[in-house]
Formats: structure tokens, sequence, C-alpha cells
């Protein structure tokens, strides 16, 4: 395990960057639904929070793995290259980076679904969880996207503008499929979460080959 | 070449790029010496060290590490390797690079890193200045200064480096001649440096070894000893230029006569001139044989 957190924390541009991702982002997002609440409706934050979180993922990303599978910066992998450890480094740095974020979703979705039966005096208004799951499902598959673009594009400006293109697409997208197809909601969340798998899998093939790809032709 | 043992031996070894090929029947890097490549840009120096350290893998040949040493994880240990590209990063510290290379190679001595950048003054005593500089805000003569002191941290048996003098000052690269002359001296036989240069005068105190290439083929090598034996610097007066010029390996007219170099077995052929002739450096040998040999138009 502790091998599987120093490769992560190897393309940490800082030492700060661990208290970023592991104490103030959490707990920055505590606060805004917890402080949120006393601002906004509840189900304002609950459809919020998601879209938040792929916004500050991408951020995160753009500072820690941005644009390192990118045409031509083969040559800023070189010193991993030319270690046997390499490869397998990059891998784990790669993976860990998903199951930690994966975690932060279930937190996410654990913290939201307790704090609205709360609100709701234990009972569940089951439309608006549905809804929220949607957000979450369709934000945890466009971030695993927005992220696979900005680790293999190394311009800041077209990083920026995935982001932003992407960031209002979550409640578009279940508004969508809500009104056009009359959809269940719950097959909505299983078709994200599976191209949300999809996605991941992909990705993390698709940028190995990649560091693969350094050793031939640069 | 003398009956001694390699540290690399190179047979067949081709790789095509468009417009340029890598092409090298055979070389051979001697073991316990420091081994300089020379040659011009684009002469292949580069992609040779891309291929010997395995950072590059689509070739043809083959490459006998240490004697037949097979196990790649153990090769990539032994060999200390140096590029001219970014090589870290852009956004790790220079400590993450220490960091870094103890998860990358069992070898890397984390306390040894830290004095090497305190001794190549790329770091201040602990204290003195806590900030640190990310890679891409570093001049290219302080990243290469980190790049050495990541190689010379760990305990190789081969330094490979790639142009490690070119974005150096003087004093340091004074300073890498003698950590190179440290390093094969420690190695007591065991450990070697192949290193390529442009600066051949700078460095030619600590090559034993020198190759020169051109257009992907090695045109010359050997000793500097047998190099300087083979070779000699000739000058003249200038109504014996158009004669010697037919003669010399290379050739140069200037107002006052000519100058260039000759190969000793050719030397009878300049009796009855009034030329001098002395032993000539490295440098001078370097740029008859690449002169005589490039597309470059003089």
């Amino acid at each position: 395990m502790k091998k599987y957190l120093q490769s992560y924390h190897a393309f940490f541009p800082r030492s700060y960057m661990k208290w970023i991702i592991y104490l103030v982002y959490p707990a920055s997002m505590f606060a805004l639904f917890f402080g949120g609440q006393l601002l906004f409706d509840m189900m304002v934050l609950m459809l919020m929070m998601p879209t938040v979180m792929l916004a500050v993922e991408c951020m995160i990303d753009m500072f820690v793995f941005s644009g390192f599978a990118a045409k031509g910066n083969a040559g800023r992998m070189e010193y991993m290259m030319a270690s046997a450890k390499g490869r397998g480094m990059v891998n784990r740095a790669l993976a860990v980076d998903w199951i930690r974020r994966l975690l932060y979703l279930l937190v996410l979705a654990a913290v939201v679904y307790v704090a609205s039966l709360a609100k709701q005096g234990g009972e569940l208004d089951e439309m608006l969880i549905k809804l929220f799951f949607c957000v979450l499902t369709s934000a945890a598959f466009l971030m695993s996207v927005a992220l696979w673009i900005i680790r293999v594009i190394d311009n800041r400006a077209v990083q920026y503008g995935v982001m932003y293109m992407l960031l209002s697409l979550p409640a578009w997208v279940i508004m969508l499929l809500t009104k056009q197809f009359e959809m269940d909601m719950k097959w909505i969340c299983l078709v994200f979460i599976v191209l949300f798998v999809i996605s991941v899998a992909g990705q993390i093939w698709f940028l190995m080959k990649k560091v693969k790809e350094g050793y031939y032709d640069a | 070449m003398m009956n001694i043992e390699s540290i690399l031996t190179m047979r067949n070894l081709k790789k095509k790029f468009k417009g340029f090929a890598l092409d090298i029947p055979e070389l051979i890097i001697p073991k316990g010496f420091s081994t300089a490549l020379i040659g011009e840009n684009g002469a292949g120096k580069s992609t040779l060290f891309h291929l010997i350290s395995g950072t590059r893998l689509d070739y043809t040949g083959e490459i006998d590490y240490f004697q037949g040493e097979k196990d790649e994880k153990k090769i990539r240990e032994l060999i200390g390797y140096t590029s001219t590209s970014g090589y870290f990063m852009p956004n790790w510290s220079i400590s993450q690079v220490g960091n870094v290379g103890a998860l990358l190679f069992d070898n890397f001595d984390e306390e040894r890193y830290q004095a090497l950048l305190q001794e190549l003054a790329v770091k201040e005593p602990e204290g003195k200045n806590k900030k640190e500089k990310r890679i891409s805000k570093l001049s290219d003569g302080m990243r290469m200064k980190v790049m050495l002191a990541s190689v010379f941290a760990r305990d190789t048996r081969m330094l490979l480096l790639d142009e490690p003098a070119s974005p150096l000052d003087p004093l340091m690269r004074d300073k890498l001649c003698a950590m190179i002359r440290e390093y094969i001296h420690q190695g007591a036989g065991e450990k070697s440096a192949f290193f390529s240069t442009h600066n051949i005068a700078d460095m030619e105190n600590v090559t034993d070894y020198a190759i020169i290439m051109e257009k992907g083929q090695v045109v010359e090598q050997g000793f500097v000893e047998e190099l300087k034996e083979k070779y000699v610097a000739v000058k003249g007066e200038s109504g014996d230029a158009e004669k010697a010029s037919r003669i010399l390996f290379s050739f140069q007219q200037n107002s006052f006569g000519f100058e260039g170099i000759c190969l000793a077995k050719e030397l009878d052929k300049l009796a009855g001139m009034d030329v001098a002739t002395e032993v000539p450096t490295l440098s001078q040998i370097s740029v008859a044989v690449m002169k005589h040999y490039t597309s470059l138009q003089s």
C-alpha cells in the first residue's frame, strides 16, 4: 500500500498537495454541503455537489497528471523510463488516483443520502434521491472523460475549455433523458455507472499504452 | 584495439528514422575507462544513448551489457543515464526528484543525493533557503546538475551521459571531469563512463577512449593516445599548400600558409616540404575526422 501511495504522490507537484487533496478538498466539500444548507434549498445543494466535484477534480488533475501522456512529452518521462520500475510506478499512480476519486464519490453519495434522510425526518424523497444519483453518476462518467482529455492534451486553455464545457452537462443530460425518453432514472444511473467503469478502465489502458509507446518512436 | 574487456558490445545495431539511419556493425565500449562519443548535430549520438539506456526499444541488433548480463531490471539499475531532453516531470521539485529516484532505483542513496545537490550548488544548506524551485523553473545548467546528482547518487557500474557538459559553465565542466575521474577511480576497473560531447577540449582530460560518429555510423574510434599516434598535426608554407592538400586528411589554408591533420602513415609523402609537425589534440583530430566525413558545406 505504501508503495502505491508513494507512486501516486510522486506526481504531486508539491508536498502541500497532499494536504489539499486529503484534507482541504474534502473539508471544503463538507463545509459547502452543510454550510450551504443555510443559504440554499437541499435540492439545489444535492444537484450542485457532483458538479462542484467534477470541477475540483479537473483542477487537481491539471496540477498532478496534466498532459503527461501528451504527444511529444515522452522526454519528461525519461527518468522513469530509464528505470525498470517506471511503468509500474505510473500504473500504480493512475490506479490509486482512481481509487481515491471513487472513494470520494462514494463518501459524497453516502453523506448526501444520510443528510437528506435526516432532513426529511427519516422519510426519503425518492425522486430527489434518484435525481441526485443520476447527476452523481453522470458527473463521475464526465469526470473520467474530462481527465482522459486533460492527461493527453498539454494545453491549459484546452484543459479549462474541456472542464467548462462538461460542467453543465450532468444537469442537461438528465433533463434530456428523462424528458425525451421518459427513462427510469434508475436505468440512467446504471448506464452511467457502466459508462464510467468502461471509461476508467479504457483510460488506464490507453494511458499505459501511451507510456509504452514512449519507448518506441518519439 | 588492445585486449581489453568490454562493458558494452553492440552488434548490427540499426535504427531508422525518416531521413536518418543509425547503422553500427560492431561497437565495443571498454570497461574501466571513460569513453567520449563525438559527432556533429544529428550524427546519431542521442539515438545511440536512447537505445543503450533502454528508453527506446524499437531497433534491431544486439546490445550485450556487462559481459552477458540479461536481467533487464539489473541492467537498468547499473546504468546511470542522463539525457538532453526534459528528463524529469516539469512540476517536480528538486527534493522530489530524490524521492522519486528512491522509488525507481534500488541503489539510490537519498542522503548522497542531498549532499551532491549542495556540493554542486543546486541547493543551499538546510535552513538557508527552504523554498525549492520546480524543475521547469531551473536553467538548463541547473537541470543538468540535478540530473548528475540523481545519477551520481546511485551505485552504478556505468555512466551514460548525453552531452552533460553542453549546458554547464567552465567551472562546472571541470567539476564534472573530476567527478567522472573519481567515479572511474573508485570503480577500480569495474566502472566505466560513456558520454557524448561537443565540448571536446573541456572533456579531453577525462577521455581515455574516443568514438567519432557521422551520419549514424562510427567513422573513427580508439584510445586517445593511439589516435594521437595515428594522426599528426601539420603546419606549412603557402607554397606547399596545393601539394599538401592532396596528402593531408584534413586541410585548411589561411593567409600565412596551411595547417591540417595528416595520417601518420602518410607523413613520408610530405618529405621535401617545409612543414612543422606536432601531436594533435583530441579536438583537432575530431574536427578533422568530422570534416572528412561531413556533408556540411565549408
